[in-house]
């Protein structure tokens, strides 16, 4: 039986309370999650917030697609959450919520992180830091390709497009 | 053939700091996605001369509500597309 999904682009604060109790499952024993916050810093610069900007149509679409990948790779079971933040946060906001629940760890932990890996390079999300010093910039990203998913050599840091 | 379309396109990311709101552009029925985001480039030079000095719209993407658009793409109907720069959620 196929697990469930809840993918979501949301302007309320994220939840992850929200977030295991989706995923919770009778039948798996793991649940992993990885929460993405606002940091103060960034290349040596103080950050006070950071504002996102989401095209809501085509990032849900990556989620589901990013869903079905990790259950081809870790089983259909898997039950999946995704929410990222739209709009400004202060530090520490929550931007992200990634929760997978698997029968056992192996899978939640490598369907997680490879979830929030390729979002970070599929999904059209952008950041725009605020600063102390009042400046804002948009951070520079990853070029999005037309030729479908980018591939890793093992290690996240590695993606390349392949076509 | 010198039917012409008028396509509206949202901004998104650093295009922000260029153009508030979306772009309209009118080009000929059948432009390509490469065509078009040489007219995005071409429109916001004129009102921001900084524009030409990035690099961005070499970087980005043009793409609707369901599939990024090769460059190769046909355009052939008034739509909205979106222009996406680099991205970097999470």
């Amino acid at each position: 039986m196929s697990g469930r999904n809840h993918m979501a682009v949301s302007s309320t604060p994220l939840s992850t309370e929200a977030a295991i109790h989706f995923v919770a499952d009778d039948a798996h024993g793991a649940a992993d999650m990885f929460v993405g916050t606002v940091r103060n810093h960034n290349l040596g610069k103080p950050v006070k917030g950071v504002s996102y900007d989401v095209f809501d149509e085509l990032t849900l679409q990556t989620f589901n697609e990013l869903a079905s990948e990790a259950r081809q790779k870790w089983g259909d079971n898997l039950n999946i959450f995704i929410e990222h933040y739209k709009g400004r946060l202060d530090i520490g906001g929550i931007s992200i919520i990634i929760a997978v629940s698997s029968p056992h760890r192996d899978e939640s932990f490598k369907a997680c992180r490879f979830i929030i890996e390729e979002i970070k390079h599929r999904s059209p999300i952008w950041k725009q830091e605020h600063y102390l010093d009042g400046d804002s910039e948009w951070v520079q990203g990853h070029a999005l390709c037309s030729h479908g998913p980018v591939s890793y050599d093992d290690e996240p840091a590695h993606a390349h497009c392949n076509h | 053939m010198n039917d012409t379309m008028t396509l509206s396109i949202r901004m998104f990311g650093a295009f922000r700091k260029y153009h508030q709101g979306e772009l309209t552009l009118d080009l000929p029925v059948g432009s390509t996605a490469s065509t078009v985001k040489s007219a995005i480039a071409a429109t916001l030079q004129q009102s921001n001369p900084a524009f030409g000095n990035s690099d961005l719209i070499e970087k980005s993407v043009l793409a609707d509500n369901h599939r990024i658009l090769p460059d190769d793409a046909k355009i052939s109907s008034a739509v909205t597309l979106a222009i996406l720069p680099p991205v970097c959620g999470g």
